[in-house]
């Protein structure tokens, strides 16, 4: 619009009355076109005036519930004026009631603390007096502990002598120094069959009664407490000492050592051991009799032959050439040495129980040597014919090495 | 000459009695023989010989118990007995009983001879 305006404006001096028409028709269509446009705009502005009227109206609402608004908030906050005041005075009431409280507090921390260090004390002492307690209780328990050890060791010791000697398996008989009975054990109760109580303080002789073989009642000398009270030694013999019991008038043997028990040089009582030895006899005479049924079965034989080849050479039952009976003589003479040989078994046996007889007879002496000459001769005379050799060889050639 | 001798012998083992008998028998005696104690002693108490020859361990009854049966009858009380054995002689009861009687001889079988025994008998004899 403004570009027409310009082009309007633009005149040139030399128009044409045609031109000027027509120009003045093109500005008057212009114009037209202005006014047009000038009243939609009007028309616009119109309709922004009424809106914009609108607009205002409600601004006023809004500016009139504001003031209403306004007017409750000063409320409010004259309301809020008066809870603060209020609050204040509590808050201030508190704050007395805070320092009233905190110097309680204190003071009461005070007391606390002066409570704790009693209680610490006390608990200090009370400490002490445990540990000292422990400590007596410690003390009394090993003392305790000690005494008691002390006892069952002493206790133990002692049942030990005495189960030792009460168990032993031989009898065993205790006397003073006048023979009569202080103690005997169970073997010694078991084989007399009587009991310690009853035999305390008796004389040893009437509680361990001995008899020979026949059931005589030895000697009371020979009896060994007796011999041991004289502190003699008891004999080892080999009779058999045997015992006689009362109760049930069993006799069997027993094999007794009494010995005297002494001090400073003065008998003051007697032990004496036993034992029942019934089990031992009857081997020895298990042995015994072995030995008379082996003498006998080896000497059967023997005598047969000895016997029978004695007879031969008697020549009783016919004669025998030369060689006959020297073959004879051998069988003899051989079966005489086993004879003897069994012989001299015999002995042994004889000697190891005890039972070997002596018996002395006179004897040639000069025949008994002469016989152990004889006897040694042909051997003496072998070795005498080699030691001659050897010397002679020796002597030759020592008196060939000379010659030469 | 005179009359025969008669001898008992008791005796277990076959070859001993046997050689005892032969010699005997060659020397004149009339023999009498048992094999046990038991036979022995009844040969002994019906025939009663002159002597005895005994043995002690045997079968049925032994040497020891004869000896006290003969002894015990009134012809055995002075009958000779030569006790033959092979027994030890250190055993006790048997030397106890043997030695109780002087008509009672005891000799080891193993160590005596025969021509010794044969002697000693024609001694107890004569």
């Amino acid at each position: 619009m403004i570009e027409e305006n310009t082009i309007t404006t633009k005149t040139t001096p030399d128009l044409t009355p045609d031109d000027v028409i027509l120009r003045l028709k093109i500005l008057a269509k212009e114009k037209e076109y202005v006014r047009r446009k000038l009243a939609i705009t009007a028309k616009k502005l119109a309709a922004t005036a009424v809106k914009l009227a609108i607009t205002a109206k409600e601004k006023e609402d809004v500016r009139r519930k504001l003031a209403v608004t306004a007017a409750k908030l000063a409320t409010t906050a004259t309301k809020l004026a008066v809870t603060a005041e209020e609050k204040e005075t509590v808050r201030r009431k508190l704050v007395v009631t805070a320092a009233k409280l905190a110097t309680t507090a204190e003071e009461k921390e005070d007391v606390r603390r002066k409570l704790a260090v009693t209680a610490e004390e006390k608990e200090d002492v009370r400490r002490k007096l445990v540990i000292t307690a422990q400590e007596l209780k410690n003390a009394y328990e090993t003392l305790e502990k000690k005494v008691f050890d002390r006892t069952k060791s002493l206790e133990m010791a002692r049942a030990k002598e005495e189960a030792i000697l009460l168990s032993i398996g031989d009898g065993l008989m205790a006397t003073d120094e006048k023979g009569n009975v202080i103690f005997i054990n169970k073997t010694a109760e078991k084989i007399l069959n009587k009991k310690n109580m009853e035999v305390v303080g008796k004389i040893f002789s009437e509680v361990v009664v001995l008899v020979d073989d026949k059931g005589i009642p030895i000697l009371l000398e020979n009896h060994p407490t007796k011999m041991a009270l004289l502190n003699k030694a008891t004999p080892i013999t080999g009779v058999p000492i045997y015992f006689n019991l009362y109760k049930d008038k069993k006799i069997f043997p027993v094999s007794i050592i009494a010995t005297p028990v002494i001090l400073n040089d003065k008998v003051i009582g007697t032990i004496k051991v036993f034992r029942d030895v019934t089990y031992e006899r009857e081997i020895d005479k298990a042995k015994t009799e072995f030995v008379s049924l082996a003498s006998h079965q080896l000497r059967t034989p023997l005598s047969t032959v000895s016997w029978y080849a004695e007879m031969l050479l008697t020549e009783d039952m016919g004669g025998l050439n030369k060689k006959q009976k020297k073959y004879l003589n051998a069988v003899y003479f051989s079966n005489k040495r086993m004879v003897e040989l069994v012989n001299a078994l015999l002995d042994v046996s004889s000697l190891e129980l005890g039972t070997f007889v002596i018996e002395p007879e006179l004897i040639d002496v000069f025949k008994f040597t002469e016989d152990i000459i004889n006897e040694q001769k042909p051997q003496m005379d072998d070795i005498f014919k080699k030691y001659v050799k050897k010397l002679t060889s020796k002597f030759e050639s020592i008196a060939k090495q000379i010659l030469n | 000459m005179k009359t025969q001798k008669t001898i008992l012998i008791i005796e277990d083992e076959k070859y001993l009695r046997e050689a005892v008998v032969d010699i005997l028998h060659s020397k004149n005696f009339i023999m009498l023989q048992a094999k046990n104690g038991k036979d022995g002693l009844k040969i002994a108490l019906t025939k009663h010989p002159d002597l005895i020859l005994l043995d002690i361990i045997m079968p049925e009854m032994d040497g020891t118990t004869v000896l006290k049966k003969i002894r015990e009858d009134a012809w055995g009380k002075t009958v000779q007995i030569i006790i033959l054995t092979n027994l030890n002689k250190t055993n006790e009861q048997f030397l106890i009983d043997t030695e109780k009687n002087e008509l009672t001889q005891c000799l080891i079988k193993s160590d005596w001879k025969l021509y010794d025994i044969v002697k000693k008998i024609e001694e107890l004899l004569k």
